[in-house]
């Protein structure tokens, strides 16, 4: 009797679990389809875009000793479709594609291309010739076949930004924008809007969201610590009076804690390998969940550790 | 006095509870916020009265010393005001005549955000010396549309009025524009601006700024606002112009007459050009072509997907959401229930009604959403995107989740109050 009520109670622990965990999946999900959407509707800048005329080398290096986060895009032909970038520092958000990967810091020479650029297929790879050189395609830019990047280029190629030459760039990155801001003019730089994204209010609703998602995370995993240690305290209660150890107790407990969270983790992690659209954010999507799994067990460790040794 | 020792066992839970229902609701409120402003962008620039097929017109005469010389002779340039005409009042297409040529405007208030080259990779010129006025000036962003382009991008006029289009006619000593929603402050309705307009000094009458976020089809991008914009309207007509005006008015009948074209997705390309050629032979003008613009279409039914994606991901989000908080809640009832078991079960021993313990029990709930109804209600209010619509909806399913959760919990009260009956038989 007692086993099929304890059974009832880990089961009814471990679905709350369950529901919290695939809830922070879904939030680390959203949050990448969102990004992606917003820089698929806006030319591939995000809402902390700057239009900066000046030699490259000069924003480059402002931006390198400051160590900041950016990408910079110089636009390679008249309508801008052709665009040669930069990935600077850790990009948090990746950019919108549905085959292939994002570049990596071995991609000396590289390119993605939308789903309507001709390519050239060589032994399996694709190449986007520019100016006689063949880079090879790592990724279809956007999320679908048919989408508002399928003509655009995107070449990675150091050698395309030249020094000391004024040149038009475009800088985007939340810390890069305020680093442009106080160390060049006024005159020199030019806020890029928003485009389908300010047709709503996506800009003001998403971050909200997003916060009071996390907050109601936070606030499940205090929920689910301190259900734990209430649905513990019968057994504890007895092995504590049958002489185990507090150690002993606790450990004991903590096992099944743990035990109870990674299992309940499968499935959000399931989840998010179904749904993330990029490897990349999976990997960050499974490591948050893996990181609320490990608080949930610290903050039940906490609170029954406080109540056994209160316990006399 | 009950209900204070109750208080003081279960605040926490309550506090928690109150808090988690709260964050709920005000995701509910921006999801119905965002929903509203999402039928809003479609309405405005994807109903379906604007999914037509669009063509390019364009004037043939592309060699500068034959434009020069066609503008030279005032019939040719009339013939070409005949043609528009002509096109303008023709019903079975729409012709949307828009261009974006600068106008110098003498003591130009603002920034440089409003200069023609922000944005662009032409950089900013900012306020300058006149050399032929005299004056500072500064070449700032406009665009000038007929009626047709007015309507068919449904573009909204926030303050002030809108243009009343027949009038249009620049032989008039002002001409009334409209001001982006990024100059409002900076100019008021009456004012009045001098600019160089095609090399003719005009007097433009601020008569109405533009909502917000206004957007066109301009140049192969569908997000192209205009907000940081100073909007000219055309006149309906240009065929009586001044013959000593031929200059000015050949320069702008060419800039009315390259424009876009919209037509049903009946209407075949043939049938456009059937009606061209119509307003050709009567005109007598016939350098034009046509071309075909599918950069619209995609992108139109692009942007509109990824607006609508959004609203179905959020949604997606949402369900989640509610489905923890209910778990959350419920997890939540049962501690507070098992913390008021012992008192609860005492009262009823000592013979206390039924209805007093149902009434404690409801108090109790009472207390929690009237913490909700604080908490969320000072956050909503706080939200930058506010939306009395969307309030209605959010107050709606509180009310509906109170009287649910009062049920519940009498529910449970109840079968507790029968089974410590039994019990004690």
């Amino acid at each position: 009797m007692a086993n099929l009520l304890n059974a009832q109670k880990t089961i009814r622990v471990a679905i709350l679990f369950l529901l919290f965990t695939v809830l922070s999946a879904s939030l680390n999900i959203y949050s990448e389809i969102q990004q992606g959407i917003t820089l698929e509707g806006n030319r591939l800048h995000s809402a902390h875009a700057l239009l900066i005329t000046d030699s490259s080398d000069q924003v480059l290096s402002s931006l390198t000793t400051e160590n900041v986060n950016a990408r910079v895009y110089r636009s390679l032909s008249p309508d801008g479709r052709i665009r040669a970038i930069l990935e600077l520092g850790n990009n948090s958000t990746f950019l919108p594609i549905h085959d292939g990967r994002q570049f990596s810091a071995n991609d000396v020479q590289a390119a993605m291309v939308g789903s309507d650029v001709p390519v050239q297929t060589v032994e399996g790879e694709s190449f986007y010739e520019y100016q006689g050189t063949q880079y090879l395609v790592v990724a279809t830019l956007g999320f679908g076949e048919r989408s508002l990047l399928s003509e655009d280029v995107l070449i990675r190629d150091r050698a395309l930004f030249s020094p000391g030459v004024l040149e038009t760039v475009v800088v985007d990155g939340a810390e890069a924008e305020s680093q442009i801001m106080r160390e060049f003019g006024e005159d020199a730089y030019a806020q890029l809007a928003s485009a389908t994204g300010r047709r709503t209010n996506i800009d003001y609703v998403s971050p909200i969201l997003l916060g009071f998602g996390w907050s109601l995370v936070s606030l499940g995993c205090v929920i689910a610590a301190l259900l734990m240690a209430r649905y513990t305290r019968p057994l504890d209660t007895v092995r504590h009076q049958l002489g185990h150890t507090r150690w002993w107790i606790l450990r004991s407990d903590l096992f099944k804690v743990t035990t109870i969270s990674l299992v309940s983790s499968a499935p959000a992690s399931i989840l998010v390998l179904m749904m993330a659209r990029a490897p990349e954010t999976a990997g960050v999507a499974i490591a948050a969940i893996l990181a609320q799994a490990i608080l949930i067990v610290v903050l039940s460790g906490i609170v029954i550790s406080y109540r056994i040794w209160s316990q006399r | 006095m009950e209900l204070l020792y109750d208080l003081k066992r279960t605040a926490l839970a309550t506090i928690a509870k109150a808090l988690l229902i709260s964050l709920c609701a005000i995701t509910i409120y921006n999801l119905v916020s965002f929903s509203q402003s999402t039928s809003q962008a479609v309405d405005r620039s994807f109903s379906s009265n604007a999914e037509k097929g669009l063509y390019s017109l364009v004037d043939r005469l592309i060699d500068p010393d034959a434009f020069a010389e066609f503008r030279e002779s005032s019939s040719n340039v009339k013939s070409l005001a005949e043609f528009y005409s002509q096109l303008n009042v023709n019903d079975s297409i729409e012709l949307i005549s828009v261009f974006d040529q600068t106008i110098p405007i003498v003591d130009a208030r603002g920034d440089n955000s409003f200069d023609y080259g922000y944005g662009t990779e032409m950089s900013t010129r900012g306020k300058y010396l006149d050399e032929a006025s005299g004056k500072e000036v500064m070449n700032v962003k406009s665009i000038q549309l007929n009626q047709r382009a007015f309507d068919f991008y449904n573009l909204e006029v926030s303050s002030g009025e809108t243009i009343r289009w027949n009038q249009i006619d620049y032989s008039n000593p002002t001409t009334p524009v409209l001001l982006g929603a990024d100059y409002r402050g900076l100019y008021a309705v009456g004012d009045t601006l001098e600019g160089n307009f095609y090399s003719k000094k005009t007097i433009f009458t601020v008569v109405g700024f533009l909502e917000p976020d206004q957007s066109i089809f301009y140049k192969g991008d569908i997000n192209f606002y205009l907000d940081s914009y100073l909007v000219v309207p055309y006149p309906p007509s240009i065929v009586d112009f001044p013959q000593e005006e031929t200059y000015f008015y050949g320069i702008l009948s060419f800039a009315m007459i390259n424009s876009v074209i919209a037509a049903d997705s009946s209407f075949s390309t043939d049938d456009v050009l059937d009606v061209l050629l119509k307003a050709s032979q009567s005109s007598g003008f016939d350098q034009y072509s046509l071309l075909n613009v599918p950069t619209y279409l995609v992108q139109f039914s692009l942007a509109k997907r990824l607006i609508t994606e959004n609203l179905s991901l959020l949604i997606y989000i949402e369900v989640v959401l509610v489905a923890s908080t209910l778990v959350g809640v419920v997890a939540l009832n049962q501690f507070t229930h098992h913390r008021r078991k012992g008192q609860i079960r005492i009262a009823w021993t000592l013979g206390q009604r039924r209805s007093l313990l149902a009434g404690t029990t409801l108090t109790n709930t009472a207390i929690e959403y009237s913490l909700v109804a604080l908490f969320s209600g000072a956050v909503i209010l706080s939200l930058p995107n506010q939306s009395p619509e969307s309030l209605l909806p959010v107050a709606l399913l509180l009310v509906v989740a109170f009287v649910a959760d009062a049920a519940s919990q009498q529910r449970v009260l109840t079968s507790f109050l029968s089974n410590t009956s039994k019990e004690n038989v």
